[in-house]
């Protein structure tokens, strides 16, 4: 997250800096030397290069990067958890810390969504609970108290009614 | 000679009845984004703990102000610039292309109508996503009805961008495209997308493509594709509402939803680039400097756009197939991004050591405009990855991102435009630009100094869409608050220099009698009148009961009537109906 804030504000602030040479190149001054035009149009293809070379590079680096796809571990704790207007009902609401658990997702009405969230208020982890369709949800959690869940898609008027905690001890 | 006089006489006259509708639209959306706005501050300030309104109610006006600002004005508006700005550059907008202007219109405003009955009068609170099967398990704060009579009136807002799609693709494949004599409508197409510009021979046209047209020959393909299985699940909802037994699989439901919510986007960006187009070359004395490289970049967005509406699941199903067609979904998202850079660098290179007119309002709203692309643009790239949409998805910093989008980007470019466009089109100078300056500054620091907040908050894992925040968050929403108060001002501002332009005179004669010479009576006056005279009868009940069912009806009869031709009385009419709606409120309080 701090990696790609970091790089966020960079590319901003080069941004920021392009388009004040930009606004400022229209002062009458500027537009005595001779300008290029069929040039920068030329450019454009450069530019066009540019950027499918540094998409397919953020493409590279990310995509194998993507949350979930942790492979189930033989010796996991399975949870399951039912999402129903408005909260969230656990088969068990004690986790082991540093074991693997898989939440096994269902809602009974609408679309919810699980979020977790570590005992410093830190977001963990969320995926989506759809009706009639079960998801599972494999994570490991080190730190031992109490995490807070809430409801990450808007279900109704109690939508912000639905959260609960479950505790991770050692 | 005479038939040339006549012909030109003519065009005039479509001339102007374009103008008039132009700038129907432009008051239409206006009105929309003062309620929609005034909406969002309720929504915010309640968040910061100072009015708190009941969540039940909160989640109402969630829903309708989404709607109202979304679309009822930012979409709304672009639709009515963007035929403006197919005129400009020498597509005259008649015959079909006119009339399913006039039809986008009409039906926008009967849907945008019964939106807000069934939200503001009927408590329908299902987000203006109204995610399947949600607005079938209200727990009871709305009725399946009111779940159908939405649905209806969602389903007039996609008759009326099918009404624009058909508009725009009528007028860019017309006679002014200059085609091939006898050219097919695939040719044609093809000529309107900028393929021209790749393969001269094959798709020739007697003067170059104006740029501007290609987004929105884009958009209105686009939008055709993407807006019919929506119209089918809105379809199927009625269905339901009137018999249970037909329900939708909800991951149908919602693939139809993002299908269609992730080109609606674009709905409001592709017509900003057309308007970019078409004014920042004008502004800066030079023709667009465009290689044709930017077709390029075009025939990969038409193509793109209207598959990546799967980046919107990419928190679903974890462990599942989702997770295949997400890896897809990247890249894709990656590429639709290429037109945006491509059109940065054209822009620019437009604006590079050119005379660009500083002293036009419009020349500094799009400027501005401009770096917020930019920074808008690149949160975008961000969220397309899935690795970051993780921690982003649902939560603040996603409200945060959109509203920097629509509203210091998009809205700055649609303001841009109306500083630009209302002089053309009324024939009136501005009254000041320094008010439009303080519409700008305003609007901009107000706007960023509301969108960092909730970035920050997103960052910190705070979730959107909850009537009540957690109580950690609460201080990042009232340090935004005094910038919402800046958006308003600004706003304000904006509506009394707009306000001042026109002026009463204006008014007068856009609603005061016709001009006897021109047209006699006309027998269909008289029923105007009786329409006009049933819209104050149905917005007195007001008085009494429901006033956001009553008094909506009430001004949607008075504007009949004006359009029927009793223009005095239905603007008695549509008066009564905003007066009713006030008194009315203000008895039930
Ligand atoms: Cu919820
Ligand atoms: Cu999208």
């Amino acid at each position: 997250m701090v990696v790609f804030n970091l790089i966020y504000v960079g590319l901003c602030a080069i941004g920021l800096v392009i388009f004040a040479v930009i606004f400022r190149s229209t002062r009458a001054s500027q537009r005595e030397r001779p300008l290029d035009i069929a040039g920068w149009k030329r450019r454009e293809n450069v530019w066009f290069a540019v950027v499918c070379v540094a998409l397919a590079g953020a493409l590279a680096a990310t995509i194998v990067k993507t949350p979930w796809n942790a492979a189930a571990q033989a010796d996991r704790q399975v949870i399951d958890v039912v999402a129903a207007q408005y909260g969230f009902t656990f088969s068990d609401a004690t986790i082991e810390a540093g074991r693997q658990v898989e939440f096994r997702l269902t809602a009974n009405d609408v679309n919810h969504a699980f979020a977790i969230y570590d005992p410093d208020g830190t977001f963990v982890t969320q995926a989506q609970m759809m009706p009639g369709w079960p998801s599972s949800l494999r994570v490991t959690l080190d730190e031992p108290g109490t995490y807070a869940v809430r409801c990450f898609e808007y279900c109704g008027v109690g939508h912000h009614q639905m959260v609960t905690t479950f505790e991770v001890v050692p | 000679m005479i038939v040339v006089e006549r012909v030109e006489t003519a065009t005039e006259d479509a001339r102007a009845r374009l103008r008039a509708l132009v700038v129907r639209y432009v008051l239409t959306s206006t009105a929309l984004l003062l309620v929609g706005g005034a909406l969002g501050g309720v929504l915010r300030q309640s968040q910061a703990d100072l009015v708190v309104v009941s969540p039940a109610l909160w989640y109402e006006l969630m829903t309708a102000h989404g709607l109202a600002t979304f679309v009822g004005w930012a979409a709304f508006c672009l639709m009515g610039l963007s035929f403006w700005v197919l005129q400009e550059c020498g597509f005259e907008v008649r015959g079909w292309g006119y009339r399913w202007a006039v039809i986008s219109w009409w039906t926008m405003v009967i849907g945008v109508t019964g939106v807000v009955i069934t939200v503001l009068a009927q408590h329908f609170a299902g987000s203006w996503v109204f995610l399947y099967p949600l607005p079938f398990s209200s727990t009871g704060q709305w009725t399946e009805l009111t779940t159908a009579l939405f649905s209806l009136s969602v389903i007039f807002v996609g008759l009326s961008i099918f009404a624009y799609c058909f508009g725009v693709l009528a007028v860019v494949t017309g006679p002014d495209l200059g085609a091939a004599p006898g050219a097919g409508f695939a040719n044609r197409l093809g000529c309107a997308l900028g393929l021209g510009y790749l393969r001269p021979r094959r798709f020739s046209t007697e003067r170059p493509l104006p740029f501007a047209a290609i987004p929105l020959t884009v958009i209105a393909i686009d939008m055709i594709i993407a807006t019919l299985p929506l119209a089918v699940l809105l379809l199927l909802m009625i269905v339901q509402a009137i018999q249970p037994s037909v329900t939708v699989d909800p991951l149908l439901a919602k693939s139809m939803l993002w299908w269609f919510g992730h080109p609606v986007v674009y709905l409001l960006l592709f017509p900003a680039v057309a308007l970019y187009y078409h004014l920042v070359p004008r502004l800066a004395g030079r023709d667009l400097v465009a290689g044709h490289v930017i077709a390029v970049a075009w025939s990969i967005a038409v193509v793109a756009n209207v598959i990546i509406g799967a980046h919107h699941m990419y928190t679903d199903f974890p462990e599942n197939f989702q997770q295949s067609v997400n890896t897809f979904s990247q890249p894709l998202t990656y590429a639709v991004t290429i037109p945006s850079a491509i059109s940065l660098f054209s822009l620019a290179f437009t604006m590079y050591r050119s005379a660009y007119d500083w002293s036009q309002p419009a020349a500094r709203f799009l400027a501005v405009a401009l770096v917020s692309w930019l920074i808008a643009g690149l949160q975008g790239v961000g969220l397309a990855t899935i690795q970051f949409d993780a921690v982003a998805h649902n939560t603040l910093w996603i409200v945060g991102h959109f509203h920097n989008m629509a509203l210091i980007h998009i809205g700055m470019v649609i303001f841009g435009a109306i500083y630009a466009f209302l002089p053309a089109l009324t024939g009136r100078d501005w009254y000041s630009r320094r008010l439009a300056d303080w519409h700008l500054v305003l609007t901009v620091v107000g706007g960023y100094g509301s969108v960092v907040p909730w970035m920050w908050q997103g960052l910190e894992g705070a979730p959107r869409r909850f009537a009540v925040l957690p109580g950690e968050y609460l201080s990042a929403s009232q340090i935004a608050m005094p910038f919402v108060l800046l958006i308003v001002v600004g706003q304000g501002v904006f509506v009394w220099n707009l306000a001042r332009t026109l002026g009463l005179g204006w008014l007068v004669a856009a609603v005061g009698p016709r001009p006897a010479e021109d047209e006699p009576e006309r027998p269909g006056e008289a029923l105007a009148a009786l329409v006009a005279a049933c819209g104050t009868a149905l917005a007195l009940p007001a008085l009494w009961h429901s006033p956001f069912l009553w008094a909506p009806l009430g001004l949607l009869l008075g504007y009949v009537a004006v359009a029927l031709g009793a223009r005095r009385q239905g603007a008695w009419s549509m008066l009564s109906a905003t007066l009713l709606l006030v008194v009315g409120l203000a008895l039930q309080l």
